[in-house]
């Protein structure tokens, strides 16, 4: 590209059109890393009440997944979007809330071992993630 | 020409009016900040060029550029000004009164 004076507005128009589509698509990353906490954290409260004695086995390895995913997601992110950190930051706050509401509720309501509500139960702490993601997609 | 001049030609920016610094300005736009080669990249433009441009930006008081690290990796981002975001706004709206301006009708 070089530099042009006499450049139409048209084009013009249709760079900025392009260039935003662009910076558009790299968001994908945060929407793969709020899928895979969604993912992650829902997996962990159904298997801590449906498989209570196995589960304890997979959440340090899970634990560690996560974490190489998220920071491999972070070094490719290349864009940020503007209140991304503040959005982020309101996630996790619901989703802790919402765990604590998991956990009361399997300590005294839920039946323990895989059943409709210990599902239910346990996705809860998931939805902030799920909502991101599908915010941050729609964007 | 005196300085009464009123046709929206005028008004455009005559530091984002150039494709280079457009596209940069386009893909700031749309975040709130963006890596050195996200927008090299997007831009199409060498190293050397983007910093060329990006340097005017920074002189317009357009562009913020922030240095830093990601774990041991340097990595420099840039992201647009609240002057920068005003001056971006004003130029699009310029645009859209000189694509206004032009009468398809008119022989």
């Amino acid at each position: 590209m070089t530099e042009s004076p006499d450049m139409d507005p048209r084009t013009a128009l249709s760079e900025i059109d392009r260039v935003g589509r662009r910076v558009r698509r790299d968001r994908w990353w945060p929407v793969a890393a709020a899928l895979t906490m969604a993912a992650f954290t829902a997996a962990f409260y159904i298997g801590l009440k449906a498989f209570p004695g196995t589960a304890d086995d997979y959440v340090l390895p899970g634990v560690l997944v996560v974490t190489a995913i998220l920071v491999l997601i972070t070094f490719r992110r290349r864009v940020v979007d503007r209140g991304d950190n503040r959005r982020e930051e309101r996630t996790v706050w619901a989703s802790i809330i919402l765990a604590v509401v998991t956990i009361v509720l399997n300590r005294f309501v839920v039946p323990d071992g895989l059943t409709p509500w210990g599902v239910l139960v346990g996705v809860l702490p998931a939805l902030p993630f799920m909502v991101l993601a599908w915010r941050t997609a729609r964007r | 020409m005196t300085d009464n001049r009123v046709h929206p030609r005028h008004q455009l920016d005559e530091v984002i009016h150039a494709p280079v610094r457009l596209s940069v300005m386009a893909a700031l736009a749309g975040a709130d900040r963006i890596t050195f080669g996200f927008l090299r990249d997007t831009v199409e433009v060498s190293d050397s060029l983007l910093s060329k441009h990006i340097a005017t930006l920074e002189a317009a008081g357009y562009v913020a550029v922030v240095k830093g690290y990601e774990g041991k990796r340097p990595r420099t981002w840039f992201s647009l000004t609240d002057q920068g975001r005003t001056a971006f706004r004003q130029y699009r709206e310029t645009l859209q009164l000189l694509i206004g301006s032009e009468d398809p009708g008119r022989p």
